[in-house]
């Protein structure tokens, strides 16, 4: 055997020969993570391109600034008001009832996630990308963004439960303390019975759980320190005990605080990304950004601020929610294979809440002669609607001026809509079980 | 990994599909890439290829239509018609930069062999059969070697030895696989 030449012979093999060769071991670990890397970026840009955007860091980090501008820090802002008696309070009926802070639940659509206007088409547009970014999948974004949802969800909860609130407590159960200093009046606390934390142990531990150091430690000292005198919780007696609502002079239900936007995620690496997110106090629009860090596997705040918001972002978000331009579903899309069919995609009415399009397949055999197709439902994480709902009708005119006769060819029809991709297209194929003809047509952007 | 299972990980988690569907098939799908283009592509040109035909098979597996079957069929199959098709896409780029319409016409002209395609096939089938026989490491060492054309460096590197004992392993594994073959009656 004189060189590697002879072992052409291997060359277009079948598929036994195949097969014992993918059991050599022929690419070295760094090629093949490099190899996956590559084919995400492709599925990535093609996804993109059919309007189920993708994310990786590097958009994400041009068009996300670290949020500098002055601003108040909730919870510093808690300890000032601490300090300034009668700038926080808490109400009885929220005792009472355990309250929970109202907060908006975010949605987790591609729609929803993708409002990165500040990605520009141009980057989406180019494929000379680094091999060596990283490069972040739809729902590995949207994991990010639900943890700094969940971050925010929870400091909003300590707002409210540094103020008293959303504590359940035993109002038989009262102890009378006499404060020093500036409040040195009497003040009033109820026996905690929240099942979240019966000591003062179990409530550092509560936060801690979510504020890593040394965020944590300037947190805690405005709730729990036993140097300021008007702090909120107290343990007597070795029970727990919150202060009353009565000591306060604002109530606690005129704070409320809600997370109304989507937020935008920064990642910087494995263990630390930065967030922002539209937010409301009092109805207010606010913006809340913060630093969120990978501590033992969890992540935990390592610092977050609230300001009023620069910009009208809830005017400006609800157009872009409501523009088709900006879903990767929504919008007029024609048969190029039939040329006579067309589809129109639209969010339903319940869209905010459960994702779903309706979805209107028009095929006009003649100026006379049109059937509709009329169905609902949610794309997947492919890009694949199916559905059981669908109504077909037929409208025949017999005349210009007449009004249609209308026929219903079946109710409850069964089939799919899936994006696609035809050469450099991307558009969507139909498959209804009921209309053969429906396999053979691709729907392009009108 | 059956289309069904591909499915319900995807539903749970699309980036863990992905990981899992190319842990399993990375190497099936390079061989095939590699056997096609191994003579016409690059090694960079060869993991580009690769890495589409997964792009590929993430971004069109129908999950309407998924099975109990292995995926190996379909990924099989994507596969070997992408690497058909940069096979062709290299080629045409070739002959058009030789200019060389003899050539050209050669290929075209050329039909195929049926009894050379089947006396081939049995060939490659031996010369496998003759490397196992070889057993491992020297099997994975002669192909590395002499089929992928890695280094020794390289296959020392993959197959955590040192490269001068490669070395010596794939000069002795050599004479033996040509003796083997030899008694065979197979020269090639």
């Amino acid at each position: 055997m004189k060189d590697k030449r002879d072992f052409d012979i291997l060359e277009n093999a079948d598929d036994i020969v195949l097969d014992e060769l993918s059991g050599v071991p022929a690419l070295a670990p760094g090629a093949k993570k490099r190899i996956l890397s590559e084919s995400k970026r492709k599925l990535y840009r093609r996804q993109r391109n059919a309007g189920i955007k993708h994310f990786k860091a590097a958009d994400q980090v041009s068009g996300v600034e670290r949020y500098s501008r002055p601003k108040w820090r909730i919870f510093a802002g808690i300890a000032a008001c601490f300090v300034l008696a009668g700038s926080v309070t808490v109400t009885l009926l929220a005792l009472n009832r355990g309250d929970k802070v109202p907060v908006k639940q975010y949605p987790t659509t591609p729609a929803a996630v993708t409002e990165e206007s500040t990605t520009t088409s141009a980057e989406f547009s180019t494929d000379t990308t680094n091999s060596n970014e990283m490069y972040i999948s739809p729902e590995m974004y949207e994991n990010y963004s639900d943890t700094a949802v969940e971050l925010v969800r929870k400091m909003h909860e300590l707002d409210s439960i540094s103020r008293g609130a959303v504590v359940n407590v035993d109002m038989e159960d009262v102890k009378s303390v006499t404060g020093t200093g500036t409040d040195a009046e009497i003040m009033t606390y109820y026996k905690v019975t929240d099942d979240r934390f019966k000591t003062m142990d179990d409530f550092r531990n509560y936060v801690a759980d979510f504020i890593a150091e040394p965020y944590y430690t300037q947190v805690i000292s405005h709730i729990i320190d036993t140097e300021v005198s008007s702090y909120t919780f107290r343990e007597i007696d070795g029970q727990l005990y919150v202060r009353s609502y009565k000591d306060y002079s604002v109530r606690a239900n005129d704070m409320v605080n809600e997370i109304t936007g989507t937020p935008e995620v920064d990642i910087i690496d494995d263990t630390t990304f930065n967030f922002k997110v539209a937010t409301t106090l009092n109805g207010e629009p606010q913006e809340t950004s913060g630093i969120a860090v990978l501590v033992d596997g969890k992540w935990k705040l390592k610092e977050i601020s609230t300001g009023a918001s620069e910009t009208e972002t809830t005017a400006s978000d609800e157009q872009t929610t409501n523009d088709p331009e900006s879903d990767p579903y929504a919008g007029h899309f024609y048969d190029e294979v039939s040329q006579r069919c067309n589809i129109e995609i639209t969010k339903s009415d319940s869209f905010d809440t459960d994702y779903t399009y309706n979805v209107t397949v028009r095929w006009s055999s003649s100026a006379f002669d049109t059937t509709e197709w009329t169905f609902s439902g949610q794309f997947n994480g492919r890009g694949v609607l199916s559905y059981t709902n669908c109504e077909s009708k037929h409208y025949v005119t017999t005349s210009d001026d007449s009004e249609p006769q209308v026929t219903v060819d079946y109710s409850n029809g069964t089939g799919y809509l899936s994006v696609s991709e035809r050469g450099d297209k991307t558009g969507f194929v139909w498959n209804d079980d009921n209309f053969a003809a429906s396999k053979d047509c691709f729907f392009a952007k009108d | 990994m059956t289309g069904t299972d591909y499915c319900k990980l995807h539903d749970h988690s699309p980036d863990k599909a992905y990981d899992a569907l190319f842990r399993e098939y990375c190497d099936y799908v390079h061989a095939i890439i590699f056997n096609r283009l191994r003579s016409v592509a690059s090694r960079e040109d060869i993991e580009e290829c690769v890495s589409d035909v997964f792009a590929d098979v993430f971004f069109g597996y129908d999950a309407e239509h998924s099975s109990e079957n292995d995926m190996k069929g379909f990924i099989g199959t994507v596969a070997k018609r992408r690497a058909i098709s940069v096979f062709r896409s290299i080629t045409a780029r070739q002959n058009h930069l030789s200019g060389d319409a003899d050539d050209e016409m050669a290929n075209m002209s050329s039909d195929t062999d049926i009894e050379a395609e089947s006396d081939k096939t049995e060939t490659q089938q031996l010369l496998m059969s003759k490397i196992k026989e070889l057993g491992e490491p020297d099997s994975t060492i002669i192909l590395q070697k002499y089929y992928y054309d890695r280094s020794s460096g390289e296959i020392a590197e993959l197959l955590s030895m040192k490269a001068a004992t490669v070395r010596m392993r794939a000069a002795r594994a050599l004479d033996k696989l040509r003796a083997l073959l030899t008694g065979s009656g197979i020269t090639l």
